[in-house]
């Protein structure tokens, strides 16, 4: 018998479920960035798979109604830190003179031409040389550039996924938008 | 009005819209007013533009259906425990523990075929991307990366250099369904990679198995669980096994 105007009560198993389906429609955004926090693609695997790993045994801590690919993208980077941290690699930080004497050193080889006006337009029609340029942007001002204006999360969520203060996400941005473009005006000026 | 150092930070949040009225307008009157602040600003609308139209082609991305595959198992496995009872889980747990201590091999999820086949899968991955023939790390170093990071204290990789006659090439870790397995990559005489897995905290029954013509060995030692796979002759592995088995216990 049923009753009316009754609302059946999710089970714990439909609730992980739910939250499966709604984590894994992220696979493809988790996978491109991992693909750049990564040097080989099989490292980008681990890492995703790590990412879901730990989001399914903690799906509890989620709270519902946040934004679950920005919960999903800081377990992502906290995973990606972790490991460059087991591995001994140095983990650039930015602001610092290291960083600041790369982007100057990067400001001064833009004037340097890259390819024929052929590739160029080629390049250009597919978005090719914003990646191209983008490629070029030191490591922490690049990941900032790219969660704001290709992943479209806003500066708190970045900073929580990048474990640093919101004005220095805001400076990274800066700093990577003025160097982005200052690469792309050099590569789509007209060769002499 | 604002000078340029209070204007320059305040740029990012004022071209995304990002500001609350009464700094946008100060912002806007000391850019209409300062050139050097109106083409830092001009620079960063401009770059966020071009990335804006590049959008589409920016997230192109090709997601492996294998690692799909693999994320969903995660869920599934995930979505089983959490659907049982918290008394229910708690009860299996403590089978298990009654299970692996009276009977020394441990229950689990995945068939060992199903696991030979993950790890022949990452043993070609792994052989892939360490260039095998190109690289060599030391016993020493191996060693110490094992204790690092899998707790797994060892002299193995020096014993199976020695015992076995293979040369070390390196180690990873890998992740397979139920967690984290380190990775230890050699080659034989002839040149054919060999991988020893270590499956910490986990038990099996010993196993052989063949998957695509690759040649698995598992047995476990001290509650872990190793795996040997190659694709030399399968005579050749077995009498691998056995000296990998002396070599690691």
């Amino acid at each position: 018998m049923h009753t009316m105007g009754a609302v059946a009560q999710p089970t714990p198993g439909t609730k992980a479920a739910t939250f499966a389906a709604e984590a894994l429609a992220h696979v493809s955004s988790l996978h491109r960035t991992a693909m750049r926090l990564t040097a080989q693609p099989s490292d980008a695997d681990d890492l995703v798979q790590d990412t879901y790993l730990r989001a399914f045994r903690s799906a509890s801590q989620f709270t519902p109604g946040t934004n679950l690919r920005a919960w999903l993208f800081t377990i992502l980077h906290n995973a990606a830190r972790n490991r460059a941290r087991d591995r001994g690699r140095a983990i650039v930080v930015a602001d610092s003179e290291v960083v600041d004497r790369a982007a100057e050193q990067l400001v001064a080889a833009t004037a340097a031409p890259v390819a024929t006006p052929e590739d160029l337009l080629l390049a250009r029609e597919a978005g090719g040389d914003v990646r191209e340029a983008l490629q070029t942007l030191p490591e922490a001002f690049r990941e900032a550039v790219w969660l704001r204006d290709v992943e479209e999360f806003s500066y708190a969520e970045i900073a929580d996924m990048l474990q640093v203060p919101q004005g220095t996400v805001m400076s990274r941005i800066s700093r990577g938008r003025r160097l982005l473009h200052a690469r792309l005006t050099a590569m789509r000026a007209p060769h002499a | 009005m604002l000078d340029c150092t209070r204007v320059d930070p305040l740029l990012t949040a004022y071209v995304d819209g990002a500001l609350g009225p009464d700094e946008a307008r100060a912002v806007s009157q000391h850019v209409a007013a300062c050139g050097t602040c109106a083409a830092a600003a001009r620079a960063e609308r401009d770059a966020r533009d071009a990335i804006v139209q590049a959008r589409v082609v920016l997230r192109q991305a090709t997601v492996p259906v294998a690692l799909i595959a693999q994320c969903r198992r995660q869920a599934q496995d995930a979505g089983r425990a959490s659907a049982r009872p918290r008394w229910v889980r708690g009860a299996i747990a403590a089978s298990l523990l009654v299970a692996v201590g009276g009977a020394l091999y441990g229950v689990t999820a995945v068939s060992s075929t199903a696991l030979a086949a993950e790890l022949t899968a990452d043993h070609l991955k792994c052989i892939a991307v360490n260039a095998t023939l190109g690289t060599h790390q030391s016993a020493g170093q191996v060693a110490a990366d094992l204790a690092d990071r899998v707790a797994w204290q060892t002299n193995a990789p020096a014993a199976v250099e020695r015992l076995a006659g293979l040369t070390l090439v390196g180690e990873r870790l890998c992740l397979y369904g139920e967690g984290r397995a380190a990775h230890v990559m050699f080659t034989d005489a002839q040149g054919v990679p060999v991988s020893l897995f270590m499956l910490p905290r986990t038990v099996r029954q010993p196993e052989a198995a063949t998957i695509f013509g690759y040649h698995s060995r598992m047995w476990s030692i001290a509650g872990h669980t190793f795996v040997l796979v190659t694709h030399a002759p399968d005579a050749e592995t077995e009498q691998l096994a056995a000296t990998l088995r002396a070599a690691v216990d």
